[in-house]
């Protein structure tokens, strides 16, 4: 027998007896506590802007919704910079990188993060993030496939709410109409189309997944902070669902996690006629 | 914080695939069943940091890494610790060991000779693999594997004299 098969063999031997094992349950607690840890920079920038603005509400102009759960996403001045801030004086871009990379396991890279409003379809400049009504981030997943995850308060003179499904009806879907802002769905059964869009309703909005033309859709109006989150996977034409990276769990993930609670402008510009009735848009 | 994360089950998954034989190569680099539960929940918490940003075709590599880095610090720390004067009023819970002169002899060497040890004869990783998970040449892992074995060998004939 050489050295190598003596080795292999007594290793096998004296390391089969395996005593104590490590915890799965501690190994997921401990592994929470420090993702949580890792996002310090973001956490504690949310943090001092939260206490910030809790103190200063109306002198600043920014207003957090009551209600809202989850640590702040975000807001206004005060904030430290993280090393690669995108959005310097706000912590909004950080939170919805940190919610992508927490839910999206190969969410690829980020093109572009960025205030808006839905008076205009371009950025608002980093000074003037605290009157933004939508933020949005955008990922190149692959080279057929792009994520973008957008975040809205809702526009109180919209006439109608979120657009959820258009056009397509099957067992189980909704239309834009049938979505009140309030939250609340009407679900109208009719079997004469097929199934693209579900809604499932969660603890406090209705999350609603589309399928359409290469895009795959997750949409959250989420009623105790008036924020919408809209996470779409789009293919590029042409290509197979095959080629999709990002799953709908992932979509719905991210779009159901309450760490995206939108920080709201106190004065919104209107809103605009010409978007029509469902929100967000311009983006 | 304590939503579930979407990609925990498939977390939860791996754990429960790859707890024992990572005990099983911490315990062969480190000696101890003790450090090497404490390294191998370390390298699981580590893992559960980052998952989401691991590729399933690299995740072996990456957790074997990380495994091995969390038991040359683990074996860095053991070699700081201060020599007292008196043992202390109770040992730690000390079984027997089915093979105490192998590991005896394994103690002896250099941690990084018992690390390409432990993966190629134990993991029975390739020589490519363990080059992959340590970040080397393969001729160097090839060359260390070589050393170590010859040592490893020698200590052995020794122990076996020493006993008959």
């Amino acid at each position: 027998m050489t050295i190598e098969e003596q080795v292999r063999e007594r290793l096998t031997r004296a390391t089969t007896d395996v005593r104590g094992e490590p915890d799965l349950e501690s190994a997921v607690v401990a592994g929470r506590r420090r993702r949580v840890l890792r996002g310090a920079g973001v956490a504690a920038g949310s943090l001092a802007a939260a206490t910030v603005v809790t103190a200063a509400v109306v002198g600043v102009g920014v207003v957090h919704p009551s209600g809202s759960t989850g640590p702040a996403a975000g807001s206004v001045t005060g904030a430290t910079s993280a090393p690669d801030d995108r959005v310097p004086g706000t912590t909004v871009d950080e939170t919805l990188r940190l919610v992508v990379s927490d839910h999206v396991a190969r969410p690829g890279e980020l093109t572009a993060v960025h205030p808006s409003d839905w008076t205009r379809t371009t950025p608002l400049a980093a000074t003037a993030a605290d009157r933004a009504t939508e933020w949005q981030a955008r990922y190149r997943v692959g080279p057929d496939e792009t994520l973008t995850v957008v975040m809205s308060q809702r526009p109180a003179d919209a006439p109608a709410g979120p657009a959820a499904c258009a056009g397509r009806r099957g067992p189980g879907v909704v239309r834009p109409s049938d979505i009140a802002p309030g939250g609340s769905v009407v679900v109208t059964p009719d079997a004469s189309a097929s199934s693209a869009c579900e809604a499932t309703r969660v603890a406090d909005g209705t999350l609603v997944l589309t399928r359409e033309d290469g895009r795959l859709t997750a949409a959250l109006y989420r009623s105790s902070d008036d924020t919408l989150v809209v996470a779409t996977s789009a293919l590029a034409p042409g290509a197979g669902e095959s080629r999709r990276v990002v799953t709908a769990a992932e979509l719905e993930a991210v779009a159901a996690d309450a760490r995206l609670s939108f920080p709201h402008a106190t004065n919104p510009p209107a809103w605009p006629a010409g978007n029509g009735a469902g929100w967000p848009s311009g983006t | 914080m304590t939503r579930r994360p979407v990609w925990e089950g498939d977390y939860c998954a791996y754990f429960e695939a790859r707890q024992r034989p990572f005990m099983r190569t911490a315990y062969a680099i480190l000696g101890s069943w003790a450090a090497a539960e404490d390294v191998v929940q370390t390298t699981f918490t580590g893992l559960y940091v980052h998952w989401p940003r691991i590729h399933g075709e690299t995740r072996d590599a990456y957790a074997r890494r990380a495994l091995v880095n969390a038991c040359y610090t683990a074996a860095r720390r053991a070699a700081r610790e201060p020599v007292v004067s008196e043992v202390p009023d109770r040992g730690v819970d000390v079984r027997d060991e089915p093979d105490p002169e192998l590991m005896a002899s394994l103690q002896q060497l250099s941690a990084k000779h018992r690390v390409v040890i432990a993966l190629r004869f134990l993991d029975d990783l390739p020589v490519a693999e363990v080059a992959r998970v340590l970040g080397l040449p393969e001729g160097t892992v090839k060359s260390q594997t070589a050393r170590a074995l010859s040592q490893l060998e020698t200590l052995l004939t020794s122990s076996e004299g020493a006993r008959a």
